[in-house]
């Protein structure tokens, strides 16, 4: 048959549980096995109705007799029995649907199967965009608590805006990739996932500074701080091409590890600033931190000074080594 | 004693042939490093001088040598450095040349105020002579150094300090100022010379004297110090070290700017003096400061930032070049003492060549309270390992609450 006509079988929440394509006009509808569509349904008759093309192109149902009728379920022409494509009609306790091969269909969607909470619950763009303002608070507010040789608004404000202003270039840069892979910026999205990333960064070098000061050890205080940075990192990489998103799970763990080691070096190279000057300078830093102190374990003098005895082999060593 | 003083034109003819010019020139330019005074006291042309003013080539005897010439001559005669005393800051050192006259070092009582005549080659202007008076003792370090009221030039160190009859009294070795300089007592230039003329005496590689002197000295001057319990000044709430010896100098510092959120207010000691090693390192000075912090308008965070910033800059003021000394490596913890806690570094640096000698930077910061901090340091150059740990124990004894 050259025209195409799909009935389609619906559960009762409306939901497609079959589709029968008609091989021949008329066909025909019943619980016996020699029907087109063959239905299980104890009210249905086993040879129960047809569907039918009149003269006119138009399809009708008609009725074979059965036990309990058929109903055309249309608004539009209450007890006529004309299916246009799309029409439902009831058969016994069964819903179906006629349909033609000129039948819309919606468009295919964006797998949003990947997507954890968070990046589901950023779609909303009020709470993307409350993410955003508050990040903005909290850079503000950590500013304010580390301002001390002046005050006012700007010298607050001004270090926030600009954060916040360098969020937004590197969101942007997402969401380009974005526009240019989905036809879709999302940028309010990439954007309140990096404040989000940029608020935990400040987070993780509070705490390893607290660490640093409450255990006196340099390398702990260095050690979480990367590992808290990295981590960060590497989490920020995975939201920004789950948002976009980028193939499989495993193609943006590789993507996020070498953004991650990417950032990680750069950041090294730029912090990196030439050899000291460690003959005149001294090359330690010591935080000392507002809460906390009674946490801190001291230990006697002579104890420190026993610690420190490596200092003595260590500067020995060096005075081997050649200038 | 005569009553007529006779004029400093005859004391300057009568003496001026055995005092000469030292200089020490580059080897490889010829170009002058440096220029001092020096005289003879024997007649084989043994010379006296301080050590500063051949300190480089005693350093670096491949880039540097010394030479003197008499009077208004060019050329110079090389001399040969034999024997040093650092912690007098004075050399031994000879020349080819016989002089026909010298002083002859004895260890002599000068009476108070008795006019004593400085000779020396200031600026490389020819030899000169500075009349001032003699002023008695000045406790410095260990020893003591002689207090003459007259204006020496840096280029007149080396040169003697003598009375009318050309006794020599002292060597000139430093000046403070409008007239008043230094001089060190003959008796150590004497002991120096009896040494090196003794009829057993072998000139030892000079780094190593200098070495073992430095080390020597460092112990005395340490144990010394180590059995005084230092004064006290109230700071703060706390009672804090101060001058430990009449040899320190101490000044007191506060800063009440009305912009600032906070006020601070510093207390410093340090000795006068030093052992100079080369021009860029010095040994046997020992200093430490304690700095008080308070706010009433910052929060706790912004005074721990403060606070925590104030507290990473160190002013050291040690020199050193990375081929004289190595790196500073430091060690940070915490420590509690008489019901203080601070938090601490203690930092040290080696002298390459100098083994067994140490720069050493302690550093504490009071933790506890919220708008109010103290920050304090000890810092010593040219000091054993042993001394530096004894010097951090006896100074944080030093540390109470004054209620």
């Amino acid at each position: 048959m050259e025209r195409v006509i799909v009935v389609e079988v619906l559960d009762r929440r409306g939901r497609v549980r079959e589709r029968v394509r008609l091989e021949r006009l008329p066909a025909f509808v019943g619980r016996a096995y020699m029907n087109d569509v063959v239905l299980e349904d104890r009210f249905v008759s086993p040879r129960h109705c047809a569907i039918r093309e009149k003269e006119s192109g138009e399809m009708v149902l008609e009725d074979l007799d059965s036990l309990n009728g058929v109903r055309v379920l249309t608004d539009s022409s209450p007890g006529s029995l004309t299916l246009r494509s799309g029409d439902r009609f009831r058969v016994g306790e069964t819903i179906l649907r006629l349909v033609d091969a000129a039948h819309p269909v919606a468009p295919a969607e964006l797998l949003p199967a990947d997507e954890g909470g968070v990046l589901h619950a950023l779609r909303d763009s009020r709470l993307a965009l409350a993410v955003v303002v508050a990040s903005l608070l909290i850079f503000a507010l950590d500013e304010y608590l580390a301002l001390y040789y002046e005050t006012g608004f700007m010298p607050v404000a001004s270090p926030a805006l600009l954060g916040l202003g360098a969020l937004g270039l590197w969101s942007g840069i997402w969401a380009f990739v974005n526009r240019l892979l989905t036809h879709r910026f999302d940028y309010l999205r990439h954007l309140s996932c990096a404040c989000l990333a940029a608020v935990v960064y400040v987070f993780v070098e509070s705490f390893s500074e607290y660490a640093e000061f409450i255990f006196s050890s340099e390398r702990l205080g260095s050690a979480t701080g990367f590992i808290g940075g990295a981590a960060t990192t590497y989490v920020l990489f995975s939201a920004h091409l789950a948002v976009i998103p980028a193939s499989t799970r495993r193609h943006r763990r590789v993507w996020a590890l070498g953004g991650t080691s990417l950032l990680l070096g750069l950041a090294s190279l730029l912090s990196y600033s030439g050899p000291e000057d460690l003959v005149a300078e001294i090359p330690v830093r010591v935080p000392i931190k507002a809460l906390g102190s009674s946490l801190i374990l001291p230990e006697t003098t002579s104890e420190f000074l026993v610690a420190a005895r490596f200092l003595r082999e260590q500067a020995d060593e060096d005075a081997e080594d050649e200038p | 004693m005569p009553l007529q003083v006779p004029p400093t034109e005859e004391v300057f003819r009568s003496f001026s042939d055995r005092v000469v010019k030292i200089e020490v020139q580059e080897t490889g330019s010829a170009a002058k490093a440096s220029i001092g005074s020096g005289f003879f006291v024997s007649p084989a042309g043994h010379l006296v001088t301080n050590y500063h003013v051949v300190a480089e080539v005693v350093q670096h005897p491949d880039r540097y040598r010394a030479g003197l010439s008499l009077g208004d001559e060019e050329d110079t005669n090389p001399v040969e450095i034999l024997n040093v005393d650092v912690a007098h800051d004075l050399a031994i050192v000879k020349s080819d040349i016989s002089p026909e006259r010298y002083f002859s070092l004895q260890e002599v009582e000068a009476p108070q105020g008795v006019r004593l005549y400085s000779l020396g080659h200031p600026l490389d202007l020819g030899l000169n002579i500075v009349e001032g008076t003699y002023n008695g003792f000045l406790k410095h370090a260990l020893d003591q150094r002689i207090h003459f009221t007259g204006s020496l030039n840096p280029g007149m160190s080396g040169g003697p300090s003598i009375t009318s009859e050309g006794r020599v009294i002292g060597v000139n070795v430093a000046t403070a100022g409008e007239q008043v300089s230094f001089l060190v007592p003959v008796k150590w230039a004497a002991l120096l010379l009896q040494e090196t003329l003794s009829p057993g005496f072998q000139p030892a590689p000079l780094v190593e004297a200098v070495r073992r002197q430095i080390l020597d000295y460092q112990q005395r001057f340490v144990s010394e110090l180590l059995v005084v319990s230092p004064p006290r000044v109230k700071l703060g709430g706390f009672d804090l070290p101060t001058r430990p010896a009449p040899y320190f100098n101490c000044w007191a510092d506060a800063n009440r700017e009305d912009g600032l959120g906070y006020e601070s207010v510093d207390h410093q000691c340090a000795t006068d003096d030093y052992i100079f090693i080369s021009d860029d390192l010095v040994s046997g000075k020992l200093w430490f400061y304690h700095r008080l912090l308070e706010t009433e308008e910052l929060n706790r965070f912004q005074f721990a930032e403060l606070y925590s910033n104030d507290f990473q800059t160190t002013y050291h003021g040690m020199g050193g070049s990375e081929s004289e000394v190595t790196p500073f490596r430091c060690h940070t913890g915490a420590v509690r003492e008489q019901g203080i806690t601070f938090k601490t570094v203690f930092c040290l640096r080696r002298y390459r060549r100098l083994e067994g000698l140490y720069d050493m930077v302690f550093k504490g910061a009071v933790v506890g309270r919220p708008h109010a901090g103290l920050e304090t340091a000890l810092l010593a150059s040219g000091v054993s390992f042993e001394n530096a740990e004894a010097l951090v124990r006896w100074y944080m004894k030093g540390f109470s609450w004054s209620e």
